[in-house]
Parts: C-alpha cells; sequence; structure tokens
C-alpha cells in the first residue's frame, strides 16, 4: 500500500504500526522526516524510492516487532539521516541499493537496546566520475545477546569515491552480544578512490565481534581465468564487478531487481 | 584442422627461468600426455600457450594454426580454439555460473543463443558431467569440492568445444567415479576433433584416456618423446631411469635446509648432526 492519510499523523508526521504493514514510500509526496512506532508483535516492510534532499527516517521498534526497509536510491544528491532504537527481541534491516549519479551522505546510527534485539545494514553502492558516497553506520549494542551486522559492497568509477564507515559499540557489561563488520570496494580505475573502517568498540569480554576491509583493483586471476574462456578484459572486469554488488538483489521484489538491474548495467 | 608448434620457448617468472628451450609440435588427432617431476615446467608450458601475464616468454615462438599466438591476447586465443582445465580453479563470489557460460558461448557465436536453446545445452551438458543443474545458479566454483571445480572445468570445454584443449591435473581432487566420469567427455570431446595435452602423475588416468603420445619435461626441458610405453614406465619406475638412461641430472624443487632453522631442540639437533 500507499502511505495515504489514514495512518499518517500530519502534526509530527508519524505512523503508528498497529498492524503488519507493506508500504511503499516516497518521501517527496509528504515531509523530509517521518517516524515509525512499531507496536510489539508487528511487521513492517517499507520500500522508499523517492527522497528530498535532506531527510531523517525514525523507527521504533517495539518487542518482537520486525522492520525491513529497502531503499533504492534515486537521482538527487542527498543526505539521508537513520535513527533507530529496537526493544526486546525487535529486529530491524536494512538493504540500501545506490546506483544514482548523485552524491550521498547516509548517516545511521540505530541502538540495539532490548535482549536479543538484532539490526543489520547492508548496500550495495557505485561512485561514478567525481561522485561521492559516504556511509556513516552505527550500532550501539546495550541488549544482552544484541546482533548487528553491517556488510558494505562498493565500486568506485573513474574519479568516484566510496567513504565507508562503520562503528559498533558494545556497552560494558553486556554479554553475548555478537557484532559483524564487512567492507569492501572495489577500485575499478587508476584514479578511483576509497576510504573504508570498520570500527569496533567493544566494552565487554563476553562476545563475538568480527571486522574485515578490502578495498583494492579486481584480481588479476579472476580476470585471467574469464579471459582463458574467451571473455575480453571489458566483460571480465564487468562481471566480476557486477557479481560484488548483485547479491543484494535478493532482499528486493522482482520490479526492484530489474530496476536495480538496470541501474547498474547503466553504470558499465 | 589445429596445429600447435613451440619452438625454443624460454619462460620465466619473476625473472627465474623455468622453461629453457622447449620445442614441441602438436597435428590433428595427437593426444599428448605430459608428465615429469614436481616444478620443472608442466603447468608452465600450458599457462604460457594461454597467455597468463605472470609468465614472461624471453625467447622462442609459439603458433596455432599458423597464427602467432604470442601476439594474440588471451581472449584471443580462446576464440582461436585453446583451453585451459585449470589445476586450482578459481573460486569466484558473486558471479553466476550460468550468467558466466553463457557469456563464454556468447563471445564465440555471431548469432547470440536463445535463453531456451542456452538452457537445454546446459541441461544436456550438465547431465553428461553428473553436476546437478542447480549448481549453475551458484557463484562460479564458490564452496564447489575440489572434484566439482575440476567437474566445472570439463563442463566449460565441452560447451566451448575447443581445438585444442590443456588439462592441468584434471584428475587430482577426483574420486575413482569422477575420474571414470571425466575420461567419458573426455574421450567424447576428442571424439569431435579436439586435440589435447594432458599433465597428470598417474597412470590410472592416461589407462582411460589413452593418449598416443607422451613427453617428459625435466629441468625446463622435454628430455623424452615417445608413445604411451614412456608414461607406463614412468609409473612403474619412476623417474630414475631418465636420470641413468639420458644422462640428466634431475634437479630437486626444495630448496635445501638454511643453516638455521626454527624448530624445537630435537629438529634442530638433526638438523646439525644429521640422523645418525
Amino acid at each position: 500500500m500507499e502511505l495515504n492519510n489514514s495512518i499518517l499523523n500530519k502534526e509530527n508526521y508519524s505512523v503508528i504500526v498497529d498492524n503488519s504493514l507493506n508500504i511503499n514510500l516516497s518521501l517527496k509526496d509528504i515531509s523530509s522526516e517521518v517516524s515509525f512506532v512499531v507496536l510489539d508483535n508487528q511487521e513492517l516492510n517499507l520500500n522508499i524510492h523517492d527522497f528530498n534532499t535532506d531527510n531523517q527516517l525514525t523507527f521504533y521498534v517495539n518487542k518482537f516487532s520486525k522492520v525491513n526497509v529497502k531503499i533504492i536510491n534515486d537521482n538527487l544528491d542527498k543526505k539521508i539521516a537513520i535513527k533507530g532504537d529496537v526493544k526486546d527481541s525487535g529486529e530491524i534491516n536494512f538493504y540500501f541499493a545506490d546506483f544514482s549519479s548523485n552524491n550521498l551522505d547516509l548517516v545511521s546510527n540505530v541502538i540495539l537496546e532490548g535482549e536479543n534485539s538484532k539490526g543489520s545494514f547492508r548496500f550495495s553502492s557505485v561512485a561514478n566520475d567525481k561522485i561521492t558516497k559516504k556511509y556513516n553506520v552505527g550500532f550501539d549494542q546495550i541488549g544482552h545477546k544484541s546482533s548487528s551486522e553491517f556488510i558494505g559492497y562498493g565500486v568506485s568509477l573513474k574519479t568516484g569515491e566510496i567513504d565507508a564507515k562503520g562503528i559498533t559499540h558494545i556497552e560494558k557489561n553486556v554479554v553475548k552480544a555478537v557484532a559483524d563488520q564487512k567492507i569492501k570496494v572495489i577500485l575499478f580505475d587508476k584514479e578511483s578512490k576509497a576510504k573504508a573502517s570498520p570500527t569496533l568498540r567493544i566494552d565487554s569480554d563476553d562476545i563475538i565481534a568480527n571486522h574485515a576491509c578490502a578495498i583494492g583493483s579486481l584480481n588479476e586471476d579472476h580476470i585471467f581465468y574469464l579471459k582463458t574462456r574467451g571473455l575480453d578484459e571489458s566483460e571480465a572486469r564487468r562481471l566480476i564487478t557486477m557479481g560484488y554488488l548483485i547479491p543484494l538483489e535478493e532482499y528486493f521484489d522482482k520490479d526492484d531487481k530489474d530496476k536495480i538491474d538496470s541501474y547498474i548495467k547503466e553504470n558499465f | 584442422m589445429s596445429e600447435l608448434v613451440i619452438k625454443n620457448l624460454h619462460v620465466s617468472v619473476e625473472n627465474k627461468e623455468i622453461l629453457k628451450g622447449i620445442d614441441l609440435t602438436l597435428k590433428n588427432g595427437d593426444f599428448l600426455a605430459l608428465l615429469g617431476p614436481n616444478g620443472h615446467g608442466k603447468s608452465t608450458l600450458l599457462a604460457a600457450i594461454m597467455g597468463n601475464p605472470h609468465y614472461k616468454i624471453t625467447q622462442g615462438t609459439i603458433t596455432f594454426d599458423g597464427q602467432d599466438l604470442l601476439k594474440m591476447t588471451v581472449d584471443q586465443r580462446s576464440k582461436a580454439g585453446l583451453f585451459l582445465g585449470f589445476q586450482n580453479p578459481y573460486e569466484i563470489p558473486g558471479v553466476i555460473s550460468a550468467d558466466f557460460y553463457k557469456s563464454m558461448i556468447n563471445v564465440r557465436n555471431e548469432n547470440h543463443l536463445s535463453l531456451y536453446k542456452f538452457y537445454k545445452t546446459l541441461e544436456d551438458t550438465t547431465k553428461e558431467v553428473k553436476i546437478p543443474m542447480e549448481m549453475v545458479n551458484r557463484s562460479l566454483n564458490d564452496g564447489f569440492s575440489g572434484g566439482e571445480k575440476k567437474r566445472n572445468e570439463i563442463l566449460q570445454m565441452l560447451l566451448i568445444n575447443p581445438k585444442l584443449a590443456m588439462l592441468d591435473e584434471i584428475d587430482s581432487g577426483l574420486d575413482v567415479d569422477a575420474i571414470n566420469v571425466v575420461s567419458d567427455c573426455i574421450n567424447k570431446q576428442r571424439s569431435l576433433g579436439t586435440n589435447f595435452i594432458v599433465i597428470s602423475h598417474y597412470a590410472r588416468l592416461f589407462d582411460l584416456i589413452k593418449p598416443n603420445r607422451t613427453a617428459v619435461i625435466v629441468n625446463g626441458k622435454i628430455v623424452v618423446e615417445g608413445g604411451p610405453e614412456i608414461f607406463k614406465r614412468i609409473d612403474e619406475e619412476g623417474y630414475e631411469w631418465i636420470k641413468k638412461e639420458y644422462g640428466v641430472n634431475i634437479e630437486k624443487e626444495d630448496k635445501p635446509m638454511n643453516s638455521v632453522s626454527i624448530g624445537v631442540c630435537a629438529t634442530k639437533e638433526l638438523a646439525k648432526n644429521g640422523t645418525k
């Protein structure tokens, strides 16, 4: 369903989700700032397509509720600020596909407050010539047995730049928490740029935390392997690069998958 | 018809000369078993023919069907009819096998295969190599077992239908049943007119695919050439007879132990005093 007046409170632009909902949201149509309060035991699936230049999304995820936010970035330079607070056994997942030829500055902070709360942020992104894409994704884990995951795959083309920071903080005395961060960026051309810093701040000792980061050009051995089968240099590079970006598609429905496919193909 | 002619080929890797003057001609219908001790240049020869950029050709020529291979890019060599089955095929996460196969076939055909014909071909070929069709939807070699990777190489060979297939230890990591499957596929491809160079350390594979020629590389040179009797003798006697009969000193692959070694006391004592 489209987000309509029946559930949107126009005074503070908030939505109370008291039934499980699937919503297609265009921020352009309503406001730059929208809050979602998801009551206990509900599920919200939110597809966001259109943005303003400055956007703020806030999510309150109550007990045993689940929120999936799927975002396909469109053609507009923009800032996006995301805030989240997740209670016991609540879950929030972000899937962010960004292949637009526009600058992006995204800051996301999610507090995993409740026991067994979960949060994840996955992005797949291309920064084309003269474009900078900034991701600053943070999780603050207060709840016991909380878990977070930040996985980012990016490709910088020509003079494009991807700057990805992940900061996960597991607070003091939290037990059995799990945190994973993985950032991979391909520098497609000689002038391409990337920064990546997966950071873990751990103030507790009964936890599992992993972080990994890789920035580099395409693996020459992989390119050689594909070339031995007759693919020329550009086709081999295109196929490997798309292999980095396409896995995010599995979280989107058919129409959005097609849209992501066409965005990726435009870039290569 | 296809003909591979290699003359006085010298190849270096990181300034170390591996091949020191290879002469070899492969004519139509030839099936060459390529043998030799580890580290003496067998895989280097196949990599050099295919155009691996890590291998520098310092001297010599390679022609294929009269074309100068050394002036051709890797993909041009492939399209000219060469195929290299890798000893350790690369895992490429994210590249879906079926997409890769489709690109591989389409670059060879001006008229691209229809989706139906492509999947029908793929279905038939996966049956031949006994790979479940579902595997084509997985990332290329990613998480495949050693045997699955080798079958995947054979699958690609069948899809490409090359003039010359070079298989580097295609039997390593295969169980008995899988060796039989791979052998059947090789024999089928041979019946279609493909020439072969096959590296293996085991006569079992050669017994099944029956090469008509054998060449043995030692110290970067082909020192013995002949028929199937050569690989049979190597299987029974190893390489020592080559040393005696041809006066070739077989260089060891491993470097001697340095005078300073890290280990437990007993190891250090053995290194210093010998086993006695």
